[in-house]
């Protein structure tokens, strides 16, 4: 069992505070500094969650921000991290993934039946109708934490940052790598996981020099050091993601140092995954940062020099070191210093044996004797580390461009090629020794600055090093199985054997097939060994078996810092706070927040609609479109330009005359219309549909460049508003307001003018989209406000709002492109031939417009009525003979009419009027309706 | 807490403003003895009068394209109004209704680290830089100038029709920042 020592130099904790804390209900102690999984370390609580798939009990395994196994629900907040999140007093925390507790987990159960549940059997079961059910059980029982909805929310920004050169890693080799960075010159940003940096530095030997190094950094002017942040994700040209505790920061850097170093890898036998079984590093950590013993009787399982560094530690501290268990079968460690303790080798360990509530009791080895005999013998030990070896830390590396390769003089998978700027140091780099990590860092930092810096960086090669740092495959399968690859997704050696019989024999198949790497450490504690049982049973070479690459994130990311403050860009027009006051109703179109309708009263929505549209059929309306693309064209070839970009013609347009404009793409589909007005020889101005003004503007830059015409433009869309009076009122309410003859003899429809109204210069297009008389007046954003009041003074104008008119122009038989068409609707389907004109030289779209022609329509726009009151929707589809015929592309009431009206594509033998049709409602009802001629209403 | 140590918004009054472009935009300037910015994405004082810190300024955008402010009577940008009214060859009016404000502090960076990617601690004051840029999804205009009171300003343009979002966005950033300083 754990326990707390009496103080250590350099301990993370603060003796004086003490904390109080729940777990699973019952009242802890914890010191200030501790993390949630030291303070239940302290404590003596051993058994910290219930495992994945099989809800065994499991402790902590590397507590190092790696173990599935350590995560909590704390104060309402899932998958907290126990192993680096600080102890809070107050909080109150329980394991995640049980039923009933984490002693009494009702799901423990599930082991039993473990033989039924072989890797993948989902796969295979439960086919047929019941598979939906099984499938939300197997979710049900697999869940890890628990969202509340009522959970406090936090606010989590995002910033963006900037520095020479990004070293990732703060330990010994981090350190040093920032100094010489910084020295040179650099920016330098340095970032660790952990509450403090250092790293091994406590437990590396360099206690001297690692106080300087420390000492340094910290004091460097050159150097911001961010502690409990980790990267996430190396992106392209080191843009780096950072995750705080209460920030994501985007950093881009000159830079990027890797000093990552490695992950400590478990061995595999029978019952490897019990609370107390742990890996060497894990133990040192909890040694040196927390004052915690690991066990009052430890075993050690080891194959390097780690493993007798490690007894010397404990032995330092007085923790009783009860074996020393080499894997190795020949004396290769430094026995100095380890007292009476005296090494096996050759051990081959069997399993390790749980005593009450679960935790390790005992280990069972197969012990060599000098005779060479194999000898079985049960061990005592209340712990059990393990210190077979290493795999580096290379995610994010891999994520950079670098590419790895197995040495197998140090067992250990090594940078090869560094795309430029990325620099590998330390350990990660294969440099083992601390005097040599240290050197070899400094170098790295030095050419990292360099690199950013603009000059030509010098990287020394690594220097030679032939130590095995792991062995080869510290995989010792039992006949009773229970021996964990993945302690994640509780992957045992016969689940991957399995795969590999299956025929998932690559590491790609096998991982997707068994789940190995797919838990939350991301195979980083797996991936290795699973890459070993998979070689061995391919009879291949470990370098033969090339790693899967893990994508970010490097750890899971709270939701909450992808999200971060939540921008949603919005446009408002000039007449938003004139809307506010006449209590429009409102809604967001194309990202301007528009008014859907205004509120009359007590009066239901469909009734103020209608409303409004009887009021523009009858008089007058104003709605404000100050939200439609409007660009300037102006240049002595401004008129052949929009004969090229658009299917009409412009070059010949009258000046102070108009054009509906239509706009295809290379493939002769509708993409955007407006009208086009001359206001000059060398000057057009150019309506686009709400929301395409930015797509428009870009394309006609785009074409210019490759067309090089004598063209400028002006994207004025947001710096102009707009309003339509539209009804056969609206020329005598416009008239008296104006400096122009607005008469229809010399302001025809399609006219365009400017003029003035009141001191206001504006500009009046004669248009028709909603009613047959109507007129668009332009001005200045900062003036149309001014326009909308002096306009709405009179008492016969009512503002309409969006769904008014888009009832209107329905009742006009007009349509609206992206929603009467789509993807694939060329002109010719959509009723849209008259603003084409085949016959100019070149238009975009011209080419693909003739093989149309020739093809013939698969689809026409129809207008249609329906005799009845019908729950007829958008997108509803017509059916003809059994099969889709079509659609409803729009459709509504008619105020005007009285009865529903639409529009809808249809095949092209069904498009005569007169012809009858039938749509399909949601409930599957079949609704008769009859295509029509439009407009539906003629002059209004 | 000094406007030093904090972040703070502003939105300048009584301005006028104008723009141009086209291929003899650069001359028509000149024309009206108004600086031409030698450079694309710099600014410089509209006339020799103004100082590096003035309010008064001409932003080249690219090319051929010419932004104008100018505080007061605006002379200059009256006179350029007339100009453009004459449809003089090869130069064109760019209308300018732009929603403008004045971000500055010494946690001016930080604020601006929230909402945009463009690195403005490492621009060249000095070489007049005008960055043209997306804040939070807005398109902006902005201008680094040393101010006289807090050492460096932004100056900052947009659409006007996402004034009210962008500025209120910063207004909310500006306030945090300023209130965790004040702890």
């Amino acid at each position: 069992m754990m326990y707390r020592l009496p103080p250590v130099e350099g301990e993370w904790i603060d003796r004086t505070r003490e904390l109080r804390f729940e777990f699973e209900r019952r009242a802890f102690t914890g010191l200030a500094g501790d993390t949630i999984s030291s303070a239940l370390a302290a404590s003596g609580v051993m058994m910290l969650a219930r495992s994945f798939k099989y809800h065994r009990p499991r402790g902590i395994l590397s507590f190092a921000n790696h173990d599935a196994n350590n995560l909590f629900q704390v104060d309402g907040v899932p998958n907290v991290r126990g192993d680096v999140t600080p102890l809070a007093d107050g909080m109150r925390a329980a394991a995640v993934n049980t039923f009933g507790g984490l002693a009494r987990d009702r799901a423990r159960r599930l082991e039993w039946l473990a033989r039924f549940l072989p890797v993948g059997f989902y796969y295979k079961a439960f086919h047929g109708r019941g598979f939906a059910r099984w499938e939300r059980r197997i979710r049900y029982l697999s869940g890890l934490g628990r969202i509340q909805a009522r959970a406090d929310s936090q606010r989590t920004d995002k910033q963006y940052r900037f520095c020479d050169v990004l070293v990732i890693g703060a330990g010994p080799s981090g350190l040093a790598a920032a100094q010489s960075a910084a020295d040179a010159g650099a920016r330098v940003l340095l970032v660790d996981e952990n509450a403090r940096p250092g790293g091994s530095l406590p437990w590396s030997g360099a206690t001297g020099a690692g106080s300087q190094l420390l000492d340094r950094v910290n004091t460097h002017p050159n150097i911001e050091l961010l502690c409990a942040t980790y990267a996430a994700g190396y992106y392209a040209d080191h843009w780096v993601a950072l995750i705080e505790p209460a920030r994501m920061s985007k950093v881009r850097a000159g830079a990027v140092v890797f000093a990552t170093g490695l992950i400590e890898q478990p061995a595999v036998f029978r019952n490897n995954d019990l609370p107390g079984v742990l890996t060497g590093s894990a133990a040192l950590r909890l040694l040196h940062r927390y004052a915690i013993a690991p066990g009052k009787r430890v075993a050690i399982l080891t194959a390097n020099r780690e493993g007798y560094e490690l007894a010397r530690a404990l032995k330092e501290k007085g923790v009783e070191v009860v074996e020393l268990l080499d894997l190795r079968p020949e004396a290769a460690g430094d026995a100095a210093g380890l007292g009476t303790l005296r090494p096996h080798h050759g051990v081959v360990p069997v399993e390790a044996v749980a005593g009450r509530g679960g935790a390790v009791r005992a280990l069972r080895v197969d012990l060599t004797l000098e005779t060479g005999a194999a000898r079985a013998v049960t061990l005592d030990c209340d712990a059990v580390l393990m210190s077979v070896g290493f795999a580096p830390a290379s995610q994010l590396l891999l994520q950079a461009g670098a590419t790895m390769s197995f040495h197998v003089a140090s067992q250990q998978h090594l940078p090869d090629v560094l795309p430029p700027g990325v620099f590998a140091a330390g350990r990660l780099n294969g440099v083992h020794d601390v005097a040599a990590r240290i050197a070899d860092a400094h170098d790295a930092g030095d050419a990292a600055a360099a690199h950013a810096l603009g000059q030509v960086p010098s990287r020394s090669a690594r220097p030679p090093g032939t130590r095995s740092i792991s062995h080869a495959i510290p995989v010792f399968p039992h006949e009773k199985g229970r021996e964990f690859v993945d302690l994640d997704e509780d992957i045992q050696v016969k689940d991957l054997l399995a795969s590999v019989q299956e025929g998932y024999d690559s590491p790609e198949l096998m991982k997707r097939f068994s789940t190995l790497g797919m838990g939350p450490s991301q195979g980083k504690q797996s991936n290795l060994n699973g890459a070993r049982i998979l070689a061995q049973a391919r009879g291949k070479p470990l370098a033969d078996i090339t790693l899967t690459t893990q994508r970010p994130f490097y750890h899971p990311v709270p939701l909450k810092h992808l999200a971060g403050a939540g921008f949603h860009p919005e446009r408002r027009s000039g007449l938003h706070a004139a809307h506010v006051e006449l209590e429009a109703e409102w809604m967001t179109l194309g990202g301007w927040r528009r008014p859907e309708y205004y509120r009359r009263g007590e009066l239901p929505r469909a009734e103020c609609i209608a409303e409004e549209v009887r009021a523009v059929r009858s008089g007058a309306g104003l709605i404000d479109v100050s939200t439609l693309g409007k660009i300037d064209v102006f240049g002595p070839d401004a008129g052949a330009f929009l004969d090229r970009m658009y299917a009409g013609s412009f070059s010949d347009l009258r000046i102070g005359m108009s054009r509906y404009a239509l706009l295809l793409d290379e493939a002769g589909i509708v993409r955007d219309d407006g009208v086009a007005a001359r206001l000059a020889e060398d000057h057009f101005y150019v309506t686009t549909t709400t929301g395409g003004a930015a797509n428009v503007y870009r394309d006609l830059l785009l074409w210019n460049a490759r067309w090089r015409m004598n063209v400028s433009f002006v994207n004025a869309t947001g710096h102009r508003g707009a309003l339509n009076l539209a009804g056969p009122a609206s020329r005598e309410l416009l008239q008296p307001l104006v400096d122009i003859d607005l008469s229809a003899g010399t302001f025809p429809y399609l006219g365009a003018r400017e003029a003035r109204l009141g001191d206001i210069p504006v500009r009046i297009l004669r248009v028709g989209f909603v009613s047959s008389l109507g007129y668009e007046i332009h001005a200045r954003y900062q003036d149309a406000g001014w326009l909308w009041k002096r306009i709405m003074g009179s008492e016969k104008v009512r503002p309409f709002g969006v769904e008014a008119q888009r009832v209107l122009r329905l009742e006009k038989g007009h349509a609206i492109v992206a929603q009467d068409t789509d993807n694939l609707t060329n002109p010719f389907e959509a009723g849209l031939g008259f603003a084409v004109r085949m016959g100019k030289p070149f238009f975009i779209g011209q080419r693909s417009l003739r093989i149309h022609e020739k093809r013939g329509s698969r689809q026409q726009l129809v207008g249609f009525e329906l005799d009845s009151e019908s729950p007829v929707r958008e997108s509803h589809l017509l059916i003809q003979d059994g099969a889709i015929a079509g659609r409803v592309t729009s459709v509504a009431r008619s105020p005007t009419l009285g009865r529903t009206i639409g529009l809808a594509m249809t095949r092209p033998e069904s498009a005569a009027p007169g012809s009858s049709i039938a749509i399909r409602a949601s409930d599957g009802a079949m609704v008769p309706a009859r295509v029509v001629r439009t407009p539906f209403v003629e002059a209004a | 807490m000094s406007r030093r140590d904090a972040a703070w918004l502003a939105e300048p009054v009584a301005v006028k403003r104008v723009g141009l472009k086209g291929p003899r935009a650069g001359a028509a300037l000149a024309r009206l003895e108004l600086a031409v910015p030698q450079q694309p994405n710099t600014w410089s004082p509209l006339t020799d009068s103004d100082g590096a810190g003035s309010a008064n300024v001409v932003c080249r955008l690219g090319a051929s394209e010419f932004f104008v402010e100018e505080r007061g009577d605006a002379p200059g940008v009256v006179a350029l109004e007339a100009l453009l009214r004459s449809r003089p060859a090869g130069t064109y009016p760019v209308l300018r209704e732009d929603f403008a404000f004045v971000l500055g502090g010494g946690s001016a960076d930080e604020a601006l680290a929230q909402v945009c990617n463009v690195n403005f601690a490492a621009l060249p004051f000095e070489a007049r830089p005008v960055v043209m840029t997306l804040m939070i999804g807005v398109g902006v205009l902005v201008l680094p100038q040393v101010s006289d009171d807090d050492g460096r300003c932004f100056r900052i343009w947009c659409d006007p029709s996402y004034g009210a979002y962008l500025f209120g966005e910063l207004e909310e950033i500006v306030t945090r920042i300023s209130a965790g300083r004040a702890q």
